[in-house]
């Protein structure tokens, strides 16, 4: 055990350790033994679960025999049948034998947390001397010289390769507006001060090469043009910084394939494990510190444009305001240091001065940079015995600081990419012009006839023309002209069949007469108005659309059209289940359905447009023609990526809903009913209402003879208008055929395509374009890869270092804008081939794996232990384990037959209800996903859900209810587990009110959860998210400050039981860092962490050792899972969810090793255009099989 | 760099299995002697110039002098655009095609990119000019239908409504034919890259009667319309790109021709000429028809623009110019006329 007796400085005489705390004591109440014995390897629990096979259990758990309480299974048993799963049929999976490397300590538990401590000790031993240290005066004077520089306490200074000490803290400032390269930076050991100079910086150059070289980066290992450490050994050195993951891209050696045993402490993850806020929470923090009272005002406004506009205070307690802090330098400085604030101004000049301003500023910038340095210090000196206290578990600390030195490898084509990408996005924006600027041509053809008011669309663009003006013609000069014309038409024709025989030699010489004729019609010119018309004789709209011939850049035809502008859906004819689209001011964009009656006016009383409805009801028609059929209610067609939410978007939306979710049954009597929707003034009474039509209206303000105005249904709810129905909202309604252009042929169809094929890159394009690549010269690779046979002279080999925010969120998750929030390959999405750029260099392989249904699990796994402490004791466990999607007993299918949705949006119901989603978002997430129900069956299929999983609210009485209910003798209907229902609740508080008008009886305790799957699992994430101390189940690690009870009382609650769930997640990757590492360095793997991306992780690996790394894996999560099992007082494992269905060894990053990744920029996909085959991905059979079950180095 | 070139469309080559030129007189005599033997007869025929099917060899053949030409640095390309016979299709005759082709000679080990970017700078050629590109598409010849020399197949395809066919083949073709047309003397054909190497060949090779096909195909547009009578009216239009439309513009006279109006014609006719703007004569038509009728031909033609030259002309120099594109009339001046179609088509091409 690591035991380090620290020093607060400067010379505080309080002593305190810094140590790893012990948790507390897992229960172990002897149990008669119950357990099912057999002589073979496999093992079945009570409820027909197969158990770790027996080698395993017994190289784990030491022997421990898991023992069952008959009342548990029996319990268990009735369960399962009452919801339909007992009995199931099972299947075996063949047995696993496997020996698992020498395990330490007593149990799972102590293994971890010797691996951890021995994993983290030398920098923990850094910390500790920066947290010791008396701190060196700050230099007055900064020295102006390229490279490092150190400054002694006495004021002397001296040139030196790089700070050597093994603890420092770091600091780097870019001058943003010259590119990527670091301009200065500040260091801190125990010690001495450093300072750091770039070579832009002091030398002045006309031009600096655009692309970096190790040589302009920050070295902290290694001296000037080396890639190797003095004396060859690399030395285990700790890096402190505020998102220090920025800083580290700067750092020389991070770049390096092999080496570096650097790691990093960020202070702002710190920050969010001790204290972090949620986004929510982020709002209103800062619009708490603006001022309270403006503070009020900004949440209200916050509120109102969220939606949120409902009645009673939100926000009660603001007490975790005082102890938190969002996430930026000076605030949290301010939190955990106090004292004057920290200056910031001086960055203004790194973000929008030059380097010149740079050079001018210099002394004041270098102070600004070391100010910095202090403060990260002071916070850091603060922070780290906080984590260690509230992060007690040593494997916190080991994976996060493993985490810290993600590192993707990539080569030449990293650039093919990124210009193929462009390439093709400009070629279809370009397109996509071209598609609408004849879309716009042709639609002045309705100028004829005054066609246009016949169009459903076009009826109301504005189609006045301007005549062509010429200046009046003096009188007599006109009369001339008339005479000259009128004698000009008595000219007779010649006979054209006439040869007039060869030219004469004059008409040969001088400009022939027509063309004399043409000259003198030119002097009419004088006629023209001396400012020219735009386009006279066009429509206004077109001519809006159209440049002036005046400009320099002018081209023909209407080149201004965009698709955000407000007339292009109507060009293309957009229709919504065959209603045409039409846009008003007030409520955005919506459509017209025909058939109103009331408000039809005869035609001499109207000015302006009139809205031709006949038309709109022959559009209506044919669409009908076309689906002659009606459609089904629900299509089970697999619904695109855009609605399937990815689980972090899928939080996102429960966070965001749950802000407004109130608990309906708070104090259970007074507030049982369900949210009502808010009532929009405008929206039409009944009578008048549109009987085949369910939509968002009608609006009866919007006055369109014939027509009902209904709204575009907006994804946050009905009071938002629609600006575009082009936005990324309704790609899956294009997909699915609601919204569709209802003419212009190809034109309009093809735009809508290129528009969602152009959607990603659009949004994506800066970010990935401005990833800072380094690329590696021959000499600073490993021999292995310059010397492998497949090393191509003429490529380019280098990394990308994602910054990576170690512990992002509240929930330690961690946080990086491009690669872990990166979409899968699609198809028809130009650009989102992203992650199989990243590629390995020759002789290297990625290996990993993604943890199967991470979440589900550690859901159930808790509820279970809640429930009976056995493996798939309850209804949601044992279909997580067990249930099959050919029986349809696993949990997306059950609920999707449940309610009758398609299984893939079920999943999206399921993790929702996991992340703490109530039925308001379930009832939303319903119509969202079919537009075509109504609010009433929506609430009701959301009911059902709910009632099916979640179970129903039932609740135990207080004391003072116990005591009434003896006092007042009344019979009450109780379950099993002594719970009452709602009406027993308000049946008990009447009488007691009856019997005593004055008081107020408080007759609810606890509240739980009854009747459902889920039931049980969310009775204990309740329990978790309301103890007076929340904290992880497995690593005990406590929930921000910020969130916990004291400061927040009952509210968040979403957010903390989300929390859980995934914050148990983040154990779980940690401990996976843990164990990975370990087995990398007993047994001389040769790899590397390589990125992690929630449930996923990946390390790049040398080829010879990539199935070692495989079986490292599987090893892995087999511990990880157990060490679950134990923390949980399970001690056993479901054979099941022990290994990874698959580990993926894979020469590229990507979801599936099969995906081959075409897209509009990759078309032949990455084998044919990057030599990319397939990679494997095995099981543990297989690899068992491959490496003989051995992790050691074959001979 | 890229050299045009010109070479003979047949030549003295004996090994080639295509169509031949033989005099039907001489095959007459061959015939009438008759007392030759099979052998002799096709020995006879082997005689006899062969006439080429496809530009690459003649490009070939010019590799040595080009290479000189350039001081024996690479890349550089020779194109050629020329009348080859299509091997005869089962009917006996060979059918005369206008190809277009580059020989692109680069080091070996960049082929395999210039073929990818010959590929790309190809189709978006042929997309600038469509009205709608994506019926223009490229795609990689899979690896089991690939002949003789060639290593890698990118062919650019048209989307007829009758289904894909081809434009253009892009190929990898490996040194093995440069090899072989200058009888693998090696000297001859090395590049300064300081390792003796004979070039690679990246050859692209386009059909153009094909590709006028495509264009035409693509450019007309069919507009469902209804006139004020209920009566379903198509309008045809063949929406040629400005830059391919043969004819930019039409002038005509609105009724009353008169001999004046003739010669404001003519005099713009000879205005546009000079500046090099295709024009048609409209007005020479004596058979009268109504500015409907005109438009609508004109519509089928891909004229850009119908200029009407009509009384009020000689008053004011005001013309009626109709689009094709919008069908909407405007009214210009006559001293603007030109430099407006100029600055038109112009501008269109280069966007």
């Amino acid at each position: 055990e690591v035991m380090l007796h620290l020093f607060r400085c400067p010379l505080q005489r309080i002593i305190f350790s810094l140590r790893w705390r012990c948790p507390s004591s897992f229960y172990s109440a002897k149990y008669h033994s119950l357990q099912v014995e057999d002589s073979t390897e496999t093992r079945i629990n009570p409820l027909n679960i197969q158990m770790l096979s027996r080698n395993l259990h017994e190289q784990i758990f030491h022997g421990v025999v898991p023992e069952y309480r008959a009342a548990d299974v029996e319990r268990s048993i009735k369960h399962l049948e009452k919801h339909k799963l007992w009995g199931k049929e099972t299947s075996l999976l063949p047995d696993v034998h496997l020996k698992l490397p020498q395990m330490y300590g007593k149990n799972i538990d102590e293994h971890f947390r010797i691996l951890a401590e021995k994993q983290s000790l030398p920098y923990l031993e850094a910390a500790t001397k920066l947290l010791q240290a008396e701190l060196p005066p700050m230099p007055q004077e900064w020295s102006w010289e390229v490279g490092w520089t150190r400054y002694e306490p006495g004021g002397e200074s001296q040139r030196v390769d790089f700070p050597d000490e093994s603890a420092l803290v770091f600091d780097v400032e870019v001058c943003t507006s010259e590119g990527n390269c670091p301009t200065l930076a500040v260091a801190l050991s125990p010690t001495s001060w450093y300072s750091w100079c770039s070579k832009r910086l002091i030398e002045e150059r006309y031009s600096w090469s655009n692309q970096l070289t190790l040589a302009d980066l920050i070295p902290l290992e290694t001296s000037f043009n080396s890639s190797r450490p003095p004396g060859g050994q690399w030395k285990e050195r700790l890096i402190v910084g505020h998102n220090v993951s920025f800083d580290r891209s700067y750092i020389k050696e991070q770049y390096l394939l092999k080496g570096s045993k650097v790691r990093f402490m960020d202070t702002m993850s710190l920050h969010m494990a001790i204290s972090g806020l949620t986004g929510f929470q982020r709002t209103l923090w800062m619009a708490n510190k603006l001022g309270k009272k403006r503070g009020l005002q900004e949440v209200k406004d916050h509120l109102k444009k969220a939606g949120q506009n409902r009645k009673g205070p939100m926000i009660g307690s603001w007490d975790w305001v005082n102890i938190s802090s969002i996430n930026n330098l000076a605030d949290v400085h301010a939190l955990y240091v106090g004292g004057p604030p920290l200056q910031k101004e001086a960055r203004e000049i790194f973000v929008k001065g030059n380097m010149i301003d740079v050079r001018n500023n210099f002394q004041e910038l270098m102070q600004y940079c070391a100010l910095d340095v202090e403060a990260t210090h002071q916070i850091f000196t603060e922070q780290l015995p906080l984590f260690m206290e509230r992060c007690p578990h040593p494997v916190t600390l080991a994976g996060m600081l493993e985490m810290g030195v993600s590192y993707l490898p990539v080569n030449q084509n990293w650039g093919r990419y990124l210009e193929d990408s462009q390439d093709v996005y400009d070629e279809l924006q370009g397109e996509m012009k071209k598609s609408l600027m004849t879309l716009a041509d042709d639609a002045c053809q309705l100028l004829e006839d005054d066609r246009y008011k016949e169009d459903p669309w076009l009826w109301d663009l504005e189609w006045d023309v301007q005549e062509f003006k010429q200046k009046k013609l003096p009188v007599r000069k006109r009369k001339n002209s008339q005479k000259a014309a009128e004698t000009q038409t008595s000219t007779p024709l010649p006979d054209w069949e006439d040869d007039p025989g060869p030219p004469s030699e004059e008409q040969l010489e001088g400009p022939c007469s027509s063309r004399l004729v043409v000259e003198k019609l030119k002097e009419t010119a004088n006629q023209l108005p001396k400012r020219r018309q735009h386009l006279p004789g066009h429509p206004r709209w077109y001519r809006k659309l159209c440049e002036k011939m005046s400009e320099d850049s002018w081209s023909p035809g209407a080149s201004l059209i965009s698709l955000q502008m407000r007339l292009t859906p109507k060009l293309m004819g957009l229709t919504w289940d065959g209603f045409p689209l039409h846009y008003t001011e007030k409520h955005g964009w919506g459509y017209l359905v025909p058939g109103r009656r009331d408000n039809l006016k005869s035609q001499e009383e109207t000015t302006g447009p009139v809205c031709p409805h006949r038309a709109i009801e022959g559009v209506y028609r044919e669409y009908c023609e076309q689906n002659s059929k009606k459609q089904p209610e629900y299509l089970d067609s697999s619904p695109s990526d855009d609605l399937m939410l990815t689980n972090a978007t899928v939080w996102a939306k429960v966070e965001e809903l749950s802000s407004l979710e109130q608990f309906p049954d708070e104090y259970g009597v007074k507030n049982g009913t369900k949210i009502k929707m808010s009532q929009d003034p405008h929206l039409t009474s009944k009578e008048n209402c549109c009987h085949y039509h369910h939509g968002v209206g009608p609006y009866d303000d919007v006055d369109i003879p014939g027509c009902w105005f209904f709204k575009l249904p907006h994804k946050d709810g009905h009071h938002n208008n629609v600006g575009s129905p082009f936005s990324k909202d309704f790609l899956a309604k294009m997909e699915d055929g609601t919204l569709r252009a209802g003419r212009g042929g190809t034109n309009a169809t093809r735009a809508l395509e290129i528009n969602k094929m152009m959607s990603f890159w659009r949004n994506a394009h800066k970010r990935i374009s401005s990833q800072m690549v380094l690329w590696l010269r021959k000499g600073e690779l490993p021999r292995n890869v310059s010397r492998h046979k497949d090393f191509d002279e003429e490529g380019q080999y280098g990394a990308i270092l994602p910054q990576v925010v170690t512990a992002g969120t509240v929930t330690r998750r961690a946080v990086e804008p491009t690669w872990l929030t990166a979409s899968n390959a699609r198809r028809d999405r130009v650009g989102s081939e992203l992650k199989a750029m990243v590629q390995v260099p020759p002789g290297y392989h990625l290996v990993g794996a993604d943890v199967d249904s991470q979440e589900l699990w550690i859901a159930a796994v808790l509820g279970e232990a809640q429930f009976a402490g056995i493996h798939g004791c309850t209804a949601f466990g044992w279909m997580t384990l067990q249930g099959k999607k050919s029986q349809g007993t696993d949990l997306h299918s059950r609920t999707a037959e449940a309610v009758g949705i398609s299984r893939e949006h079920a999943k999206v119901f399921n993790y929702g209800r996991i992340y703490g989603a109530g039925q308001p978002f379930a009832e939303r997430l319903l119509m969202q996903f079919n537009h075509r129900l109504n609010q009433t069956e929506a609430a009701s299929k959301a009911r059902q859900m709910y009632a099916l999983t979640k179970g129903i609210r039932r609740y135990r009485l207080s004391e003072e209810g116990e005591w009434l209910v003896r006092e007042l003798d009344i019979d009450v209907h109780r379950e099993d587990d002594g719970s009452v229902s709602l009406e027993e609740v308000r049946r008990i508080s009447r009488l007691a009110s009856q019997s005593s008008r004055q008081r107020k009886w408080d007759i609810v305790g606890k509240r739980v959860w009854a009747g459902g799957t889920e039931s049980d699992m969310f009775n204990k994430l309740e329990s978790i998210a309301h103890s007076a101390q929340p904290a992880t189940p497995v690593l005990g690690c406590r929930i921000s400050r910020a969130l916990e009870p004291r400061a927040v009382r009952d509210e968040f609650i979403t957010s903390r039981v989300n929390w859980a769930v995934q914050s148990s997640a983040v154990d779980y990757l940690h401990l996976m860092l843990v164990a990975m590492r370990w087995l990398f360095e007993e047994h001389s793997i040769d790899g590397r962490f390589c990125i992690s991306i929630h449930d996923e992780v990946r390390y790049l690996v040398r080829s010879e050792d990539r199935y070692r790394a495989a079986l490292a894996l599987q090893i892995t999560n087999l511990l990880t899972r157990c060490m679950f099992a134990h923390a949980l007082g399970m001690q056993d494992l479901p054979q099941s969810v022990a290994f990874f269905s698959a580990v993926d060894v894979d020469q590229c990053l990507r979801k599936e090793v099969t995906m081959d990744c075409a897209t509009p920029s990759n078309p032949t996909g990455l084998e044919r255009r990057y030599g990319y085959p397939p990679g494997e991905a095995l099981d543990v059979y297989q690899i068992i099989d491959i490496t003989k079950g051995s992790l050691s180095k074959a001979r | 760099r890229v050299f045009g070139i010109n070479t003979l469309s047949s030549s003295p080559e004996r090994a080639g299995v295509g169509p031949r030129i033989i005099e039907s007189k001489h095959l007459q005599r061959l015939w009438d002697e008759g007392d030759q033997s099979r052998e002799q007869l096709l020995q006879e025929l082997q005689r006899c110039w062969s006439v080429r099917t496809n530009l690459l060899q003649g490009a070939l053949e010019q590799f040595v002098p080009s290479l000189q030409l350039v001081s024996r640095k690479l890349p550089f390309g020779l194109a050629e655009t020329g009348s080859c016979f299509r091997p005869p299709d089962g009917s006996g005759c060979s059918a005369e095609v206008t190809q277009t082709s580059l020989v692109w000679f680069c080091s070996p080990r960049t082929s395999s990119q210039w073929l990818d970017h010959w590929a790309r700078q190809r189709l978006k050629w042929w997309r600038k000019f469509a009205l709608m590109p994506s019926e223009f598409s490229s795609s990689e010849v899979p690896q089991e239908e690939l002949e003789g020399a060639e290593s890698r197949v990118v062919k650019i395809s048209y989307n007829f409504p009758w289904g894909l066919e081809s434009l253009e083949t892009l190929s990898c073709r490996g040194d093995t034919e440069l090899l072989h047309t200058h009888k693998g003397v090696h000297s001859k054909l090395q590049f300064r890259d300081g390792r003796k190497s004979v070039p690679h060949v990246v050859s692209v090779s386009g059909n153009v009667d094909r590709g006028l096909m495509a264009f035409l195909s693509n450019s007309l547009q069919q507009l469902k319309r209804e006139d004020g009578r209920k009566k379903l009216q198509q309008r045809r239009v063949l929406k040629l790109h400005p830059t391919l439309a043969p004819i930019k513009v039409a002038l005509d006279i609105s009724k009353g021709a008169t001999m004046e109006l003739r010669q404001v014609c003519e005099g713009l006719l000879q205005e546009f000429l000079e500046a090099k703007i295709s024009t048609w004569p409209g007005f020479l038509e004596t058979i009268p028809s109504s500015v409907e009728q005109l438009s609508a031909k004109y519509d089928e033609m891909g004229v850009l623009f119908m200029v009407v030259i009509g009384e009020n002309t000689l008053e004011s120099g005001l013309l009626q110019v109709r689009s094709r594109d919008t069908t909407i009339r405007e009214t210009v001046h006559i001293s603007e006329i030109r430099s407006f179609l100029s600055r038109y088509v112009s501008a269109a091409s280069s966007c």
